[in-house]
């Protein structure tokens, strides 16, 4: 993978190895007469309580993609823990728990399952080894004659047993096995339990990071500055006096916050303010110029390579020459789009002295760290950041503005300070998924094989505000480029799964003042609909069916093809549809899985309907079916809302639209039929919540040419119709 | 000293007239089950039922609310898990679930008003917006309910 190749070179980063997870670390303090003889913890990731009942520290955060019961399960299976007595929580500040790929604790890439289900299973079957041998010495029989199941170790022969919390200060005293064996059956690895989370959920009491409450604290409101950066010049008070529960006016950079008794008053304060920005010399940009320089980047031949398998820009010219091969070139536009969590940016922050404390809905509790460490002018180890539920994350929640700021807040009130975005400054404010342009081009040979396939991207840099520079040695943001390549370790060729000789991939950095960061599925949300509808555009050239196309361009991926043949299969392609319908298919591999579509849709007064959309996932090995299933159902349909609706236009330096009145998210009466299909696999795990986002799309553009011969080259749909 | 009664018990709070009932449930009252998702009345999040009748609380001032009965998502079944409450858990609806109080309070209000839904009533009526995209899971839930509960 690009990004973890490239950070890893550059030594940004340091992971630390992710299978050193026993560590003896208390994580709960047991209280009460029993907790002297009965539980304890074994490895911080592990207590087992005097009652039995098992808390899991679980190293990613749930924020709606179901990680926490996924995680737990791999670690319950192999520690064969009573699945009814678990109860997870989310991993405090600890090196061990980053995801490799980041150096850092953090909910990104669709990298949950991925990269934790070796590591868990590993640190889970050490502690099942450590009970085992606990119970043996307990019994003084041989460990082999100890079976381990449902949270309990028995000796069959001697009809003996015992619950963990009998044996688990025993088992701690114990060294830890390094190549414990690892279970052949998984007993609830790969089944659909209910998650553990949602009951919660339906009655109103899990807590996210906004329902927080923290003795003596207070509320804020914020207002940014409308064009990204520019200072505040001055804030006129007067207009708080004699209003109800305000407390303080907080000025930071850009912004301003208003502290009060609750919300509703820090609001009203923030509303009455009259404050003055300074001018900028971004004041007069708008989309169109936005675009207009990265479209005449798409000219440039200096771009940085990403990708450069053969000789493709050659292969093309030679194409151009020939009679018989085709040249297609085609250019493509996407629009930054807001991630949209319904819950706003919101943190709880408490800076005490020389200590800080944050609750917040975070994907990333390293950075946050660092970011609350340095607003509270603290040093790092002072600092606790706790991860609570998180009303949706996408992406937005891996940032830390929001953080920044309530611990500033705090600091100034000298107070526990809840801050909370209203919806205007979500939509304003966001780090948006970036406006990228593309040009692509290919060479097809005359049996309708594609002989050279060159993509040349144009946009913002995603990494520029993450590592301060927007590029590596290469000249090349890999988050834009995301996706092209392979994750899943084996592929033919260097796009996607497809056997192509002659392959370029080149970046060119088009920076702006508009603030850009990690949109679910990232690069590949785009870079899926770039190729994808690319391929139909030269199946199309070629006079091919473009199933049958792209069936020939996966004639050196067997997994590639099961997927494409599977949706095929599912949806019924070739086959007689309703009267005025029409398929769009598309292929695509994103985060190490294997995702395939097909699109239905009607064309109904130049509008197009969507009425059914069919998509099959290899995504190796499942943790939980039914999670996989409803990551790949929201998935999609947010792709598709986003394809149909969502942009985010610049006017006069500022986003011009407010609330969800001018930033259209697809709703129920607009969601059409979702077929999902798992495909059974035993193929290391791939991610899943970023898997559909980048087909989805030129499935339903696809679709739309074929029902109306209108190629859909810039989004959102619903603004480039002809 | 304003009077609000919710879920069956009178409460007194300080608050100007002009508070959405949103933010008094949440900041004064504690209850954090209600949501606020856009403060517009667009989402849907902040859902309740005032007698009986599904509402945006982000929109209703708690100055208007004078003699009336305020249900929230902590009380919505009672006593008792709500059919649509179990159907959700059955069909494990909720992914982020930041909306699904206000998901399941409009669902409840088309219930009682229409036990039986057609695909189209659901379109009708469920206007809350999911980020998440659950829309066909809470389609399925609430048939599950209308037929179970």
């Amino acid at each position: 993978m690009t990004i973890t190749q490239t950070i890893d070179r550059r030594g940004f980063m340091k992971s630390a190895a992710a299978g050193a997870l026993v560590i003896a670390v208390p994580f709960l303090t047991m209280t009460g007469a029993d907790a002297e003889t009965r539980g304890g913890s074994l490895g911080h990731y592990l207590t087992v309580r005097p009652d039995g009942k098992i808390d899991l520290v679980v190293p990613t955060f749930e924020i709606g993609q179901g990680a926490h019961t996924s995680l737990a399960q791999i670690l319950a299976d192999e520690l064969e823990a009573r699945w009814e007595d678990v109860v997870i929580h989310s991993a405090m500040l600890n090196p061990a728990l980053n995801v490799p790929a980041y150096g850092q604790q953090t909910v990104a890439g669709s990298f949950s399952v991925r990269v934790f289900y070796q590591p868990l299973r590993q640190a889970a079957a050490s502690a099942r080894e450590m009970l085992r041998t606990a119970a043996a010495n307990e019994w003084n029989v041989p460990e082999q004659e100890v079976s381990i199941a449902d949270s309990m170790a028995t000796h069959k022969a001697t009809q003996r047993a015992l619950h963990f919390s009998d044996l688990v200060q025993a088992a701690a005293k114990l060294d830890v096995p390094e190549n414990p064996p690892l279970k052949d059956k998984p007993s609830i690895i790969g089944k659909s339990v209910t998650r553990k989370d949602i009951p919660g959920k339906v009655d109103g009491s899990a807590t996210y990071g906004i329902d927080i409450r923290v003795p003596d604290m207070v509320y804020a409101a914020i207002r940014q500055a409308p064009v990204f950066g520019a200072e505040v010049v001055s804030v006129d008070r007067s207009a708080l006096d004699g209003m109800r529960g305000i407390i303080d006016v907080v000025e930071i950079p850009s912004a301003f916050l208003v502290v009060a008794d609750t919300f509703w008053s820090a609001k009203k304060g923030v509303d009455a303010l009259e404050v003055t920005f300074a001018a900028t010399e971004f004041d007069a940009i708008s989309t169109a110029d936005i675009i207009a320089a990265q479209n005449a980047q798409l000219d440039r031949d200096d771009g940085g390579v990403a990708i450069n398998d053969g000789d493709a820009w050659k292969a093309i010219a030679e194409a151009r020459s020939s009679d018989s091969d085709k040249v297609l070139s085609s250019d493509y536009t996407v629009p930054f789009l807001c991630h949209g969590t319904m819950e706003p940016m919101n943190a709880t922050a408490y800076v005490n002295g020389d200590r800080c404390q944050v609750w917040a809905p975070t994907q990333g509790i390293t950075t946050a760290t660092k970011v609350a460490a340095a607003a509270a002018g603290v040093p790092e180890e002072n600092v606790e950041v706790y991860a609570i539920f998180a009303g949706g994350g996408f992406g937005r929640k891996y940032e830390n503005d929001f953080i920044d700021q309530a611990v500033r807040a705090s600091k100034a009130v000298g107070r526990p300070v809840q801050l909370i975005w209203t919806r205007e400054q979500d939509v304003q404010h966001d780090f948006y998924r970036p406006s990228v342009s593309a040009r692509m081009t290919a060479s097809v040979k005359s049996d309708g094989s594609v002989d050279a396939f060159a993509m040349r991207l144009a946009g913002q840099s995603v990494i520029e505000h993450t590592y301060g520079i927007p590029y590596f040695d290469n000249r090349v943001d890999p988050v834009t480029m995301l996706d092209i390549e392979t994750q899943t370790g084996s592929a033919p060729g260097k796009v996607q799964q497809y056997t192509i000789p002659n392959t370029r991939a080149e970046y060119l950095h088009q920076p702006t003042h508009v603030p850009v960061g990690y949109w679910r599925s990232v690069g590949a949300s785009h870079n899926g609909f770039f190729i994808e509808s690319f391929v139909d555009e030269l199946a199309h050239k070629a006079g091919a069916d473009p199933y049958e196309f792209r069936r020939n361009l996966l004639r050196n991926s067997p997994r590639g093809l099961a997927v494409l043949d599977r949706v095929a299969k599912e949806a019924g392609w070739g086959t007689e549809l309703a009267p005025g319908h029409f398929q769009g298919i598309a292929f695509s591999e994103a985060v190490g899985s294997i995702v395939a579509f097909v699109a239905e849709v009607s064309m109904n007064d130049g509008e197009p309907k969507v009425h059914k959309i069919t998509v099959a996932i290899d995504c190796g090995i499942l943790i939980n079916p039914d999670t996989a299933k409803a990551q790949m159902m929201g998935g999609t349909i947010m792709g598709l809302g986003s394809a149909l609706y969502e942009e985010v236009n610049i006017e006069e330096g500022r986003a011009a639209h407010e609330n969800f009145y001018d930033y259209h998210i697809i709703g129920m009466e607009e969601t059409p039929e979702i077929d999902v299909h798992l495909i059974d696999s035993q193929e290391t795990p791939g991610g899943v919540g970023e898997a559909p986002g980048p087909g989805v799309v030129p499935a339903v553009t696809n679709a739309i040419f074929a029902a109306s011969g209108n190629r859909i080259r810039s989004l959102p749909i619903m603004s480039n119709l002809a | 000293m304003l009077k609000i009664n919710v879920n069956g018990k009178q409460h007194e709070v300080d608050a100007d007239e002009d508070t959405p009932l949103l933010w008094v449930l949440r900041d004064q009252l504690n209850m954090t089950g209600t949501k606020f998702g856009c403060g517009v009345g667009m989402c849907g999040a902040c859902s309740v039922h005032v007698d009986g009748e599904v509402t945006r609380s982000c929109q209703l001032p708690v100055g208007d609310l004078e003699g009336a009965e305020v249900t929230t998502i902590e009380n919505l079944g009672g006593d008792q898990q709500h059919a649509l409450q179990k159907a959700w858990i059955e069909l494990q609806v909720p992914q982020c679930g930041y909306c699904q109080s206000g998901q399941l309070m409009a669902a409840a209000s088309l219930l009682a008003e229409n036990p039986q839904p057609t695909d189209e009533d659901i379109d009708a009526a469920m206007t809350n917006i999911c980020r998440c995209a659950t829309y066909p899971r809470i389609r399925a839930a609430i048939h599950r309910a209308a037929n179970t509960g």
